[in-house]
């Protein structure tokens, strides 16, 4: 990728992170519910009208829409993102907190999701049509069809609740809480990602390269690891970002089943809460991820593939 | 004999596509095979090498090399013989080579699959063997991509490859279709040079019954996946006896009253 085509890049992303946060602002701001009153309440205490309104003043809520969207516009592009009425903090602290928790979690799905699609995923395609590979595909199909609040909660009732080989309350980021959540989101995302790893590994061995190969002598082992394995790589690293994409949401949900200390977690919480500077900074956040993912996946591509570092076909 | 190939007969699915092809070949021997695509003639070479198409396969006949009928091998045995003792020259030698690692890599990669030399000795040699193709700059070459590379040069890759551990036999799939008319002679001509200093067997498949005229010893006319004339290419091109044949030659074009086949 080119320098000019980076810049574009960038402008694009800036342009859209705009939009993404003005949609979730009209959402939160046409939703039913009102921080101040969810504030309140949550001291359990009648409170007084006056009280009410001094709140909403306070927090700039009883201006009209526009005014508060520029508002926390502003402050954002001075790299204020304002106070969480919930926690009572900055929201990039807030952030900040939950980040690792997510991070984590997200790291290891994601490594366990490679580790279990990579290899079944190419056994599938090089016995294509034998049993092996309607083994496979017969359980990825079973994996999508699933969905991964349930498994997680039957992995919960099962091997935590029944079996007590881990625990089933969450609430802090530790080694043996970490692998339910790890193995419910990389189910789901492994199921998928095999089929696609058989795809483009099946669509690798259709090459005439392979004959070429084959017709020098090779070994199929050694053609798989030297030639399929990389060209394959290519339609796999973008499927990856899109997976990446997905877990982004879907860690939302684990977070909540396991109760998983993460960014996930709290956006429900600030949503339940009306705490909108907290969704926006998180919606905020997750869209920079998922962007500058995408930017990562094209610019690899220049790096791995010559025809287009070279500028050729 | 080093190859003889009795009754073949190859379908895909149902269809038989080539049926009772017999095809022998000694040392050093040029032998065409000629015809209009979708003939067969493909199909046969790649047949010989086991490397029909998924759906391809062989569903009659024997095909021995070196008195061993190879339709009975295992891969290992597709390894051993495949690339040293037998190989193949394609329509497009670049489409063969992987087109995300440099030539050089390739290169090297093959003839260390089969020799024991360190990878310096292999670089080395593969430069050799391109210079022998009348490549002028093969350090370039080694360094460049499949696809930076223009037709005439990836064909004499791809000579420079199949040749480099001096087969036997060389099986040549429409080598120079590709290729404009001057750079098809040239390449035509560098590939016989290089077969007849290593007395390598050739087959070459083309629909140019002018290259193959030019080539050959040995002439083989097929249409609609049989054959429909075999014999010495001096003598069919003489007197011709099928009516197939006959058309096949009146099509090629004819400069100043001179054929070019003769």
């Amino acid at each position: 990728m080119k320098g000019k085509e980076l810049v574009h890049r960038l402008i694009q992303m800036l342009i859209t992170l705009f939009g993404v946060s003005l949609l979730t602002f009209s959402l939160m701001y046409l939703s039913p519910g009102d921080p101040v009153e969810m504030l309140l309440e949550v001291a359990d205490t009648i409170v007084s009208e006056e009280t009410i309104a001094e709140t909403r003043a306070q927090l700039g809520l009883d201006k009209p829409f526009h005014v508060q969207y520029f508002r926390w516009l502003a402050g954002v592009l001075q790299g204020d993102m304002g106070m969480s009425y919930s926690a009572k903090m900055p929201v990039a602290d807030r952030l900040w907190q939950s980040l690792p928790g997510t991070m984590v979690l997200a790291a290891s799905a994601t490594v366990t999701m490679l580790l279990i699609s990579v290899p079944c995923g190419i056994l599938s395609a090089v016995y294509r049509n034998r049993p092996l590979d309607y083994l496979i595909r017969g359980i990825s199909f079973l994996g999508v069809s699933m969905p991964s609040f349930w498994v997680g909660l039957i992995l919960l009732y099962v091997l935590g609740l029944k079996l007590r080989l881990f625990p089933i309350a969450g609430g802090e980021v530790s080694f043996d809480r970490m692998i339910l959540p790890t193995l419910t989101l990389s189910i789901a995302m492994a199921a998928k990602y095999t089929r696609q790893v058989r795809t483009a590994v099946l669509e690798e061995l259709g090459q005439e390269y392979i004959t070429g190969a084959r017709i020098r002598g090779f070994p199929m082992h050694k053609i798989l690891w030297r030639h399929v394995l990389p060209n394959a790589c290519l339609p796999l690293i973008t499927l990856l970002g899109l997976q990446i994409g997905w877990l982004l949401g879907g860690v939302a949900v684990i977070e909540m089943v396991f109760s998983w200390p993460g960014l996930g977690k709290m956006a429900v919480h600030a949503i339940e809460m009306r705490d909108y500077p907290l969704v926006q900074g998180f919606v905020l956040w997750i869209a920079v991820l998922y962007m500058g993912i995408n930017l990562l996946v094209d610019i690899s591509y220049t790096y791995l593939d010559p025809r287009l570092k070279k500028g050729g076909c | 004999m080093l190859l003889e190939v009795s009754d073949l007969s190859v379908s895909y699915g149902e269809r038989e596509i080539v049926r009772n092809v017999n095809v022998s070949l000694d040392e050093g021997e040029v032998l065409a095979i000629v015809g209009e695509s979708g003939s067969g003639k493909t199909t046969v070479i790649r047949a010989i090498l086991g490397c029909l198409p998924n759906e391809g396969r062989v569903s009659g006949g024997k095909i021995l090399f070196e008195g061993k009928n190879l339709l009975g091998n295992i891969p290992a045995e597709w390894c051993r013989l495949c690339g040293t003792k037998a190989t193949m020259v394609f329509q497009d030698s670049g489409s063969i080579l992987d087109p995300i690692d440099r030539i050089g890599s390739q290169f090297i990669e093959y003839i260390r699959e089969h020799s024991s030399l360190t990878k310096k000795e292999a670089a080395k040699a593969a430069e050799d063997m391109l210079r022998k193709m009348h490549l002028s700059n093969p350090e370039n070459i080694m360094k460049s991509y499949p696809f930076e590379l223009s037709g005439g040069m990836r064909q004499r890759v791809g000579v420079a490859m199949a040749m480099f551990f001096k087969p036997r036999l060389l099986l040549a799939d429409e080598p120079t279709s590709a290729l404009d008319v001057t750079t098809q002679a040239q390449v035509v001509k560098e590939m016989m040079e290089i077969c007849q200093q290593d007395k390598t067997a050739i087959i070459i498949v083309t629909h140019n019954i002018g290259v193959a005229a030019y080539m050959s010893d040995k002439l083989i006319v097929m249409q609609a996946g049989e054959i429909v004339e075999s014999g010495r290419t001096d003598e069919i091109i003489a007197r011709p006896q099928s009516i197939y044949t006959k058309e096949l030659l009146d099509a090629v074009p004819q400069v100043g009253g001179k054929s070019y086949v003769s």
